[in-house]
């Protein structure tokens, strides 16, 4: 199962709504996977095995799974070995929430695994298909939201999902955002747009380091991040020969970002929501109206 | 005591070898427009045993090679004011043989080309990892080493 994508995989089926899956996301950040997940997600163990030993205890799993015969000891050894947990906290949290039991929970992570495609790139294609303004866009889009997201998880040890809801930060009082520009064989802008709170998050998960307010460290941390992903988007793009220059990253403060064939998406995770913009050309900052 | 040798090892595990040159400590700058890169960066060097210069753009990383002598330069290709490129051929032009790695997240085999025909040493990309950086200063070393 490619498991870093199995929460926007169950919002792209319709079977977490976004509210849900926000939910999910929170109670995700306190869960660590069983051993009896990892070991449906790895193949293992069968999800009608499971759902035939169940019930059991999270932390009794390992020793009924090798008394019964079910995993030998080498098998256990090397499950408590996987560290890359990324889906499979979600897929604990739906366990302990009985949101799924181990017959479905298999069903849908089998189906996420078999799943053509990015579902990142997937959530983006519907939110702009109905929208001809970014039809030329909507492909490079798709390719930059994957690659950040993927990002994203891997430097903020955290799940995340594109929302299809609207933005909703246009009341934000206090709020960052850190654009970069690419030019060359295309143009291309994308900026993270946060309130002060998950700004701070964010940067704290990313440098490592104690962050309390959204400082100079907070925004240095931020903008590192978004050249990094940039830096790796160019780096793909240049295999297709489509050679980008690479601006600094820019800052603003308590502004709007106004962008031409601009698409604003909202992006869920444990610690809050953030908006991922991306445009065809540099971002206007408007200042915000009063609240 | 089983304790305490377990920590005596941890420690000895966690410990660097020390990188130097005709015994004495590496002298690298790091130059990168990131507060947070350079002070990673300097933390990661300090495990070698290096003395650390830092700059914040390309004009700075000049003035501080030829006031500072460093031994070699970790140098970011986007910066503000003078950005990596600028400052690597003037580098090359101020101090021929002094070993320059970039350190950059724009690696598109396009600038990859362009730092090494300007006589950049290794690019490295963001973000790095502690191998590529120790294997980077190794090859400092050996650079620095048939220079002299």
């Amino acid at each position: 199962m490619n498991s870093l994508y199995f929460a926007q995989y169950l919002v792209n089926e319709n079977v977490l709504s976004p509210q849900e899956a926000k939910e999910y996301l929170k109670i995700c950040e306190k869960t660590e996977p069983g051993i009896a997940v990892i070991a449906l997600a790895e193949g293992a163990v069968s999800a009608s095995k499971l759902a035939e030993m169940a019930p059991f205890e999270k932390d009794s799993f390992s020793k009924l799974a090798v008394a019964e015969g079910v995993l030998f000891p080498s098998q256990l050894e090397k499950l408590q070995e996987i560290r890359t947990m990324d889906g499979l906290r979600l897929a604990q949290a739906l366990l302990d929430n009985e949101k799924m039991d181990f017959v479905e929970l298999g069903k849908q992570m089998a189906a996420c695994g078999a799943a053509e495609g990015s579902p990142i790139k997937e959530a983006v294609r519907r939110l702009v298909e109905d929208n001809e303004d970014l039809t030329a866009e909507a492909e490079t889009y798709a390719e930059f939201a994957e690659l950040f997201l993927r990002s994203f998880m891997r430097f903020m040890d955290t799940t995340a999902v594109v929302n299809f809801c609207e933005p909703e930060h246009e009341g934000m009082f206090a709020s960052h955002i850190i654009s970069q520009r690419l030019s060359g064989a295309i143009s291309f802008v994308s900026g993270v747009y946060a309130s002060d709170k998950v700004f701070v998050e964010m940067a704290q998960r990313y440098s490592r380091e104690k962050i309390d307010d959204a400082d100079e460290l907070a925004e240095d941390s931020i903008a590192e991040f978004l050249n990094v992903v940039n830096g790796l988007f160019v780096v793909d793009l240049g295999k297709r020969d489509l050679d980008l220059d690479m601006d600094a990253p820019r800052i603003g403060k308590n502004k709007h970002p106004m962008g031409s064939r601009q698409l604003r998406l909202c992006i869920d995770t444990g610690f809050g929501s953030f908006e991922l913009v991306m445009a065809a050309d540099e971002f206007s900052l408007t200042e915000k109206p009063l609240e | 005591m089983e304790e305490n040798n377990e920590m005596e090892n941890m420690q000895e595990e966690s410990k660097e070898e020390i990188i130097e040159l005709d015994g004495h400590p590496l002298r690298i700058l790091v130059t990168d427009d990131s507060k947070l890169l350079r002070k990673k960066l300097h933390v990661e060097l300090e495990k070698y045993g290096c003395e650390v210069i830092e700059a914040e753009n390309g004009k700075e990383a000049v003035m501080k090679t030829l006031q500072e002598k460093p031994d070699g330069v970790f140098l970011d290709i986007v910066m503000p004011e003078v950005g990596g490129i600028e400052a690597l051929r003037v580098l090359k032009e101020v101090a021929p043989d002094l070993p320059v790695i970039m350190l950059s997240s724009a690696g598109t085999p396009q600038k990859l080309m362009e730092t090494l025909k300007l006589g950049a040493l290794d690019f490295i990309q963001k973000p790095y990892t502690s191998v590529q950086i120790k294997k980077a200063l190794e090859s400092i070393r050996k650079k620095a080493a048939g220079n002299e």
